[in-house]
């Protein structure tokens, strides 16, 4: 209970630092709001008007202030280039970018946690030297030119599916998962590869421990050690690479998006970074920054489930 | 017939460059409940040849020839599975680090059980009762706190009991104890000789135990190998090595033992 008070604690305190900083940087870029939205041919009259419509002539702070006192109430504030609600903003392109990072994750562990055993099992072999050179160049490969790859092998050469036809889960919830299968494995690829290494390292250095011998000595079979008593061990150190795995999932999702012009937060994100949409722009980093923090929760009380030590020093 | 015969056992690492031998043609036997024991210097392939009669050596080194009996069958040609069998159910064995022998994630409980799980068709219900009762055997009070336990709750005496339990459990005919002792204090240490001195005489369980320390070998073991450089330098009854040691190695190895009386005289004059 103590545990989850202070998690909470965490939460409103990161929130409250990177929406403050968010709302820094938009005071320090060049241009705002009300220029943007007028566009080049508005008088300076006009201009003077619109900021102080929006409340961009006082200071920083009270437009922070202001801010932060509509968000606690679960007012996220009015877009300015779309002229209406962030919430309803937000409403139809949440799904898509959780669709995408929760079938981006499942891609990176259904790939890797096999892929990381078998290499560990294998360990110098053939395969495991092939599989590790492959890994080594996927991961090094970012996620967007991998998606450009992708595009171009599975979408205009086997022509699978069609780049830039982005199916709406409204017109047909098959047809938008599938489409989501491309972006997907170009956020997850070099990712996954990754993972395939640590867990790979971690099953290895793990079959070094004493306690392995004892398994063995009392008569275990190989895949009984494996999957009994080494790989919950093994797990430990890939559990945190998990979590940070979202986050890193939700930020590439915003590029990604762009290159198979899904209409997901990134898109929207860095439509009103350039609209110098503080509203919108702030809703999406709050948002993105509590999915975080909530996926990193969870992790730390899935570490606690799996390792009796940590659990006892809660 | 013979508990345990090892006939001219070499080992060799053989991933270093030349190929080194660290077990050079050992060969001894035990009889059915004695307690023999092995003496020797850390790299006088003491460990080793522990290790081998269950063929857990380490990948990098191997049997390179020599036989193994144990009672009467050849271990060298048996099938993975046949040596599953017998690890853990006739011969179990228990290790210098009781901090690290023990998986962490897992409770006392499910590792002292693993044992009758792999080898028994006993119930979840029966395979507790006889974890509980192992676990009295190895001298553990509160059992049934303790059985939900994680290793590191326990001090490092308590670890080296729950590996006793573990290896009681099944009620092998072979324990091999590879330093069960070396890590521990020196009360916890003397408490954990008695342990293994009871189960032997109670259960008749041959006991092969390993130690740098001829000290404990003498409390403990009815016969002992003294082992140099991957060699049997003597072998025999425990007073008798102790008392007229043939072998110059032997009495150096005597020689090294501190004496309690003379330390004492020294102390007294000085």
């Amino acid at each position: 209970m103590k545990y989850l008070l202070k998690k909470t604690g965490t939460l409103i305190i990161t929130l409250i630092i990177v929406s403050f900083f968010s709302f820094l940087a938009f005071s320090i870029i060049p241009g705002d709001a009300a220029k943007s939205r007028l566009g080049t041919e508005a008088t300076k009259e006009q201009v003077e008007m619109l900021q102080k419509e929006l409340g961009l002539d006082k200071p920083v702070l009270v437009q922070y202030g202001n801010w932060l006192k509509n968000f606690v109430t679960g007012d996220m504030g009015e877009s300015y280039s779309y002229s209406m609600p962030v919430q309803e903003l937000l409403q139809d392109k949440i799904p898509v970018t959780i669709a995408l990072t929760v079938m981006a994750f499942l891609i990176i562990l259904l790939l890797s946690v096999p892929l990381g055993i078998f290499t560990a099992q294998h360990e110098g072999q053939w395969l495991d030297r092939v599989i590790m050179v492959l890994n080594q160049i996927v991961m090094s490969v970012p996620g967007f030119f991998l998606g450009i790859l992708i595009t171009f092998l599975f979408g205009l050469v086997l022509k699978w599916f069609t780049p830039g036809a982005y199916v709406p889960v409204s017109e047909s919830f098959f047809g938008f998962l599938g489409y989501l299968i491309a972006p997907s494995a170009a956020i997850a690829l070099p990712r996954c590869a990754m993972g395939v290494k640590m867990l790979r390292s971690a099953v290895l250095s793990q079959l070094e421990k004493d306690y392995v011998r004892t398994a063995y000595a009392r008569g275990n079979g190989q895949r009984r050690v494996m999957y009994r008593h080494v790989l919950k061990n093994a797990m430990l150190p890939v559990l945190t690479f998990w979590g940070m795995t979202i986050a890193d999932i939700v930020a590439n999702s915003m590029v990604i998006e762009q290159v198979f012009t899904i209409p997901g937060m990134g898109s929207l994100l860095i439509a009103s970074i350039s609209n110098r949409d503080y509203p919108v722009t702030l809703g999406i980093i709050v948002l993105v920054a509590s999915l975080v923090i909530v996926v990193n929760f969870l992790v730390d009380i899935l570490y606690g489930r799996i390792d009796p030590r940590v659990r006892v020093r809660q | 017939m013979k508990l345990l015969e090892v006939k001219d056992l070499n080992i060799e690492f053989y991933d270093v460059n030349p190929p080194q031998k660290v077990v050079k043609g050992v060969s001894f036997s035990m009889e059915k409940g004695e307690v023999l024991g092995i003496v020797g210097e850390s790299g006088s392939g003491k460990t080793q040849t522990a290790l081998s009669i269950l063929r857990l050596l380490k990948s990098g080194s191997q049997i390179s020839s020599g036989q193994i009996f144990f009672k009467g069958r050849d271990l060298a040609g048996y099938t993975r599975e046949e040596l599953q069998r017998v690890r853990g159910r006739k011969i179990a064995m228990i290790f210098q680090e009781p901090m690290t022998s023990l998986n962490p994630v897992l409770t006392v409980g499910s590792q002292i059980e693993e044992g009758l799980l792999l080898h028994t068709q006993l119930s979840p219900e029966e395979r507790k009762k006889r974890a509980l009762l192992a676990m009295e055997e190895a001298g553990l009070g509160e059992v049934k706190k303790l059985y939900g336990k994680y290793p590191h709750q326990l001090s490092g005496g308590m670890r080296q009991r729950v590996m006793i339990a573990a290896a009681l459990v099944t009620e092998p005919e072979l324990l091999i104890a590879d330093e069960p002792t070396t890590a521990l204090d020196v009360t916890v240490q003397a408490q954990i000789l008695e342990l293994l001195k009871e189960i032997n005489k109670k259960h008749g369980m041959g006991i092969l135990f390993i130690s740098h320390d001829l000290a404990v070998i003498r409390r403990l073991c009815s016969r002992v190998l003294v082992m140099n450089e991957g060699r049997v330098e003597e072998e025999g009854e425990i007073h008798k090595v102790f008392e007229q040691p043939e072998k110059e190695y032997t009495k150096k190895l005597l020689a090294a033992i501190p004496h309690r009386r003379e330390s004492l005289r020294k102390r007294r004059r000085g």
